[in-house]
């Protein structure tokens, strides 16, 4: 039985957390996330654009199954992911955040400096900051100090799916929180989903790999078997490791 | 002659919020909107009128990750 995650005093009961991005959709979105089995479910708050009223995916999301968590994206300073989150508190009704401050297009890589900032005003404001990091110990430490209710460390570069590149930073990070860690950005492949639990992670955050895959539904379902299958295994007290052969028949008996 | 998201929209005496959502066909969930970048509590659309001039700003959430 996997364990339910606790995040704020919430219990969450997905490891799998999915964006809403990017899908071609929202009759597909909808079923990748149902498909997932993810709790949380992130959402960016933009301008109405009153000429294309389809856009409005929130009346596809079911708001009783699954969590929201509106993010800070398009802020490139901690004075713009301020704004935004003040903006999304009003828009969704509650104060859950994934801050997200990425000044330069190209890698969308966070700020450090900025992420941090924007946490310690938000926090202090009543919001639950999920901060989405690079894979820097040292910053993941002074967000969980400052008050953020998880860490959320980048594998690689959003929407590249070029899986986890950061693990020896990741594993630090797990090795020093005090609170859970959220593998975000960069996974493409179940594989990926199964290094981030092996290395401790609590949970993780996919966006473009269900949203891109040819059939996204599918690949949602995949994922939530790789969760399933990675903690699964986990709890279940894996081997250790050996450098030599230890054979699994018998030693006598040979048919020689 | 008011701002919308950025494009001109006409205005009139005693134009509220409500009417101006209605006008733009607003369908939307969770919506938020700001006059001038303050914001405007959903109790107050139909008797928050907006002057001419003024920048009106509806938000809401859309997909992401």
């Amino acid at each position: 039985m996997i364990k339910p995650l606790t995040i704020a005093g919430r219990e969450i009961r997905s490891r799998l957390f999915l964006g809403t991005g990017k899908f071609s959709n929202s009759t597909v979105m909808a079923r990748a996330l149902e498909a997932s089995g993810a709790e949380i479910v992130t959402v960016a708050l933009r301008r109405v654009e009153f000429d294309n009223p389809q856009d409005d995916i929130i009346a596809h999301i079911d708001q009783k199954k699954y969590l929201l968590l509106p993010n800070t994206s398009g802020a490139r300073d901690a004075e713009e992911a301020v704004r935004i989150a003040r903006l999304a508190r009003a828009a969704s009704g509650w104060n859950w955040l994934k801050l997200e401050v990425t000044p330069e297009p190209n890698y969308l890589l966070p700020d450090p400096v900025e992420t941090l900032k924007a946490a310690e005003i938000l926090i202090k404001e009543g919001f639950i900051v999920l901060p989405y990091i690079n894979a820097d110990p040292v910053l993941a430490k002074r967000l969980q100090e400052a008050g953020c209710a998880a860490v959320m460390p980048l594998g690689s570069p959003i929407g590249s799916g070029r899986g986890i590149k950061t693990a020896d930073q990741i594993r630090i990070i797990i090795a020093q929180a005090t609170v859970p860690v959220v593998v975000d950005a960069g996974l493409g492949l179940p594989s990926h989903i199964c290094q981030a639990f092996e290395l401790g992670a609590d949970a993780v955050l996919l966006n473009t790999a269900v949203a891109a895959a040819q059939d996204p539904v599918q690949m949602a379902r995949s994922f939530k078997l790789a969760v399933e299958s990675s903690l699964a295994g986990l709890e279940s007290g894996p081997m250790s490791e050996g450098e030599a052969a230890s054979a699994s028949s018998p030693l006598t008996g040979f048919l020689r | 002659m008011i701002k919308v998201n950025g494009e001109e929209h006409p205005w009139r005496q005693g134009l509220n919020i409500a009417q101006l959502l209605k006008e733009k066909n607003y369908v939307y969930h969770a919506i938020i909107v700001r006059i001038n970048e303050k914001f405007v509590p959903p109790e107050e659309y139909d008797v928050s009128v907006i002057k001419d001039g003024d920048n009106v700003e509806a938000i809401h959430l859309i997909t992401g990750g």
